[in-house]
């Protein structure tokens, strides 16, 4: 992997037009002008497109992308990277690479405008090929070693009136110097009704040097070197890999023969407390099978005792998903590469309207 | 009071349940599970029997329920051949039944029956001493017990496992409805449904797709899923095998087709759970009077 990020590297800045070799930071002396992204996918393949070579679903997959948004992706010879350069009549252009090498997660680079980066990744992250990466609140506070000092946090935390007789919540948007003292102390073990959105502040890369960082993957630099904001990507990246490598490992269940009949069950759940015990239990089970509007997910619930239901869930993409739902926890139980992307969406709801800090790995009990 | 009533997928996800570090055969001590179809002799369905193995020692656990013929406790001597013991599990409503029954037989199996607050033993002895101090620890009521055992379609009498069979059935079919499939054949939606139907004898299997397919053309054709679903029968000859084939309406178009869709199959699988004889289906949201 190090000499398909350096080349990388060598990529962007060539995009860029700096030169690698060139040894003093541009971002002051000889300022670029440019903000840097890098926006973390799932690498949500269609059916149709994992059927064939990575390179041809890679070729495939572009087309697909250049024609949703308007652009035109090149892949280069190795069928691993793709760019594209836009040339806008007004403002900087704006340069996209992305990095299709992992089997699991798609990463974006862009350079150019951070108002335009934004723009792009948002219609980017539209793309049911590419759903968002999930870092997590917790992800975001692992990542705190980044900055040398906050400058803003957004909390997003707000139980849904539907499910609770007494909704609690805590949403807010801290800025200013007196943020990271805040954030000290907000995020202390005691307080559990804090579900971490966005960080940005001073990073230790030189002056100037600002970075901010999303729950949902996307990392925004401004005035930094490409190889010094490729360092934060790499932290994220290495999260994110541990993260969907081991829900990768947890599939479906699997019934392994063992000769003359017998059989073994072989059965991992993903599962997590909730904190606090849903009130109107039929209102959840309604909101998470009937292809609302976050969740896009249908099916139907089945109860199974007095005190437990479980859900049968799919989406258009072709991913299912089986839960089973009591009003303190829920299991969840994956069929496949196609089904993460619904536990990421799944997971995001419950974190924001159910239970804040929610992590499906941290509360798994085996 | 009622006195708790098990099925035989029940007792049997109590017995997964319990391979588990604090259940009856902890994996720590080398306790490992398996299980197979048991097809007696005496009747035409597939029974889930286990085994739990350690080091030495066999022990197979067979659930009951009051729907199995009276028959079949004759040939439970048979299956003792070659384990240490044999434990039966059933509800507390059936555990006296099953005690009278078991009486005359000449092995003396354990016999455990669920209540509401977790498995006790009601009859026998265990070989060996350790599980039933570890039976009286476990705490796993039936109430909140993972269903993780795959469903057996041959224990379809029972309504409870009837309904989850076809909610699983419309799983399958959501699916390929999502995404833009029209039609497809009926017995590999049952087999990606029912993980355990390929695994079943040919003359379960025939018995169970039988039933399954009757309580489905009841619904096509006079439930709640008539005007959406069709089920069909295509012979290429007279004397060939009829192959049955469902088809459905093109891919939703907005939110409220599928959620008309979702409501008529909650409806089917309300009306597989009460077995009330409704032979025609009005929904006033969807027809007015």
């Amino acid at each position: 992997m190090p000499e398909a990020r350096a080349s990388l590297v060598r990529r962007i800045q060539r995009l860029a037009g700096i030169d690698p070799l060139a040894d003093f930071d541009e971002s002051f002396f000889a300022p670029t002008g440019n903000d840097q992204g890098a926006q973390f996918c799932l690498k949500n393949l269609s059916p149709e497109l994992l059927e064939l070579d990575p390179a041809d679903a890679h070729h495939f997959l572009c087309a697909e992308l250049g024609a949703a948004l308007g652009l035109e992706l090149t892949l280069d010879e190795s069928g691993l990277f793709a760019e594209v350069k836009t040339e806008p009549q007004k403002g900087s252009p704006l340069q996209l690479v992305l990095d299709l090498s992992d089997p699991l997660l798609v990463v974006a680079h862009y350079l150019g405008d951070a108002r335009a980066i934004t723009r792009l990744n948002a219609q980017l992250t539209a793309q049911p090929a590419l759903p968002p990466a999930r870092l997590g609140g917790q992800g975001l506070r692992d990542l705190r070693g980044l900055w040398t000092r906050l400058f803003e946090a957004h909390l997003n935390f707000e139980q849904s009136p539907k499910l609770f007789n007494y909704p609690q919540g805590l949403k807010a948007q801290l800025k200013g110097a007196t943020a990271s003292q805040l954030f000290g102390k907000l995020l202390g073990p005691e307080n559990r009704w804090v579900e971490l959105e966005l960080l940005s502040g001073e990073t230790d890369q030189g002056s100037g040097a600002w970075l901010s960082v999303n729950e949902s993957a996307y990392l925004l630099g401004r005035g930094m070197k490409t190889g010094q904001f490729l360092e934060p990507v790499q932290a994220a990246a290495e999260r994110l890999q541990r993260r969907y490598q081991s829900l990768e490992a947890l599939y479906c269940a699997k019934l392994e023969p063992q000769g003359s009949g017998w059989f073994q069950l072989d059965d991992p759940w993903v599962s997590a407390r909730l904190d606090q015990p849903i009130e109107r239990i039929d209102q959840f089970l309604r909101l998470l099978g009937q292809e609302t509007k976050s969740l896009e997910l249908a099916g139907q619930s089945e109860r199974l005792t007095p005190e437990l239901w479980s859900l049968l869930l799919c989406d258009a993409r072709g991913g299912q998903l089986k839960l089973e739902v009591s009003r303190q926890k829920l299991r969840a139980q994956l069929e496949g590469r196609a089904s993460i992307a619904l536990l990421d969406r799944l997971e995001r709801f419950l974190a924001a309207q159910v239970c804040a800090g929610l992590s499906f790995l941290e509360a798994q009990d085996v | 009071m009622f006195e708790f009533a098990a099925n035989e997928q029940l007792l049997a996800d109590w017995v997964l349940d319990q391979n588990h570090h604090n259940g009856l055969f902890p994996p720590a001590k080398g306790w490992t599970l398996r299980f197979k179809l048991f097809e007696p002799k005496s009747e035409l369905r597939p029974l889930f029997l286990f085994e739990a193995l350690s080091e030495g020692e066999r022990v197979r656990l067979l659930p009951l329920s009051p729907l199995v013929s009276p028959k079949l406790y004759r040939e439970l001597p048979a299956l003792c051949d070659g384990a240490d013991q044999l434990v039966l599990l059933c509800g507390q409503a059936y555990s006296e039944e099953l005690s009278a029954k078991t009486e005359g037989l000449p092995i003396r199996p354990v016999q455990l029956a669920l209540s509401e607050s977790g498995m006790k033993l009601v009859g026998g002895e265990f070989k060996n001493s350790r599980l039933e101090f570890r039976l009286m620890k476990t705490e796993s009521k039936p109430q909140l017990l993972p269903h993780r055992m795959p469903l057996n379609p041959g224990l379809h009498e029972d309504e409870a496992i009837l309904a989850r069979c076809f909610h699983a059935l419309f799983h399958q079919l959501n699916r390929l409805w999502l995404a833009g499939t029209t039609q497809a054949k009926l017995d590999p939606l049952w087999d990606l449904a029912l993980p355990l139907f390929p695994l079943m004898g040919k003359a379960q299997r025939k018995e169970a797709a039988g039933r399954l397919d009757e309580h489905l053309s009841l619904l096509t054709q006079a439930g709640p899923l008539k005007g959406w679903l069709d089920l069909k029968w295509h012979q290429k000859k007279p004397q060939s095998q009829p192959v049955r084939q469902l088809s459905w309406s093109g891919p939703p178009e907005n939110r409220a087709v599928l959620l008309a869709v979702l409501r008529r199959q909650d409806q089917a699988l309300h009306l597989l759970r009460t077995q009330s004889q409704q032979t025609s289906y009005y929904d006033p949201e969807t027809d007015a009077l």
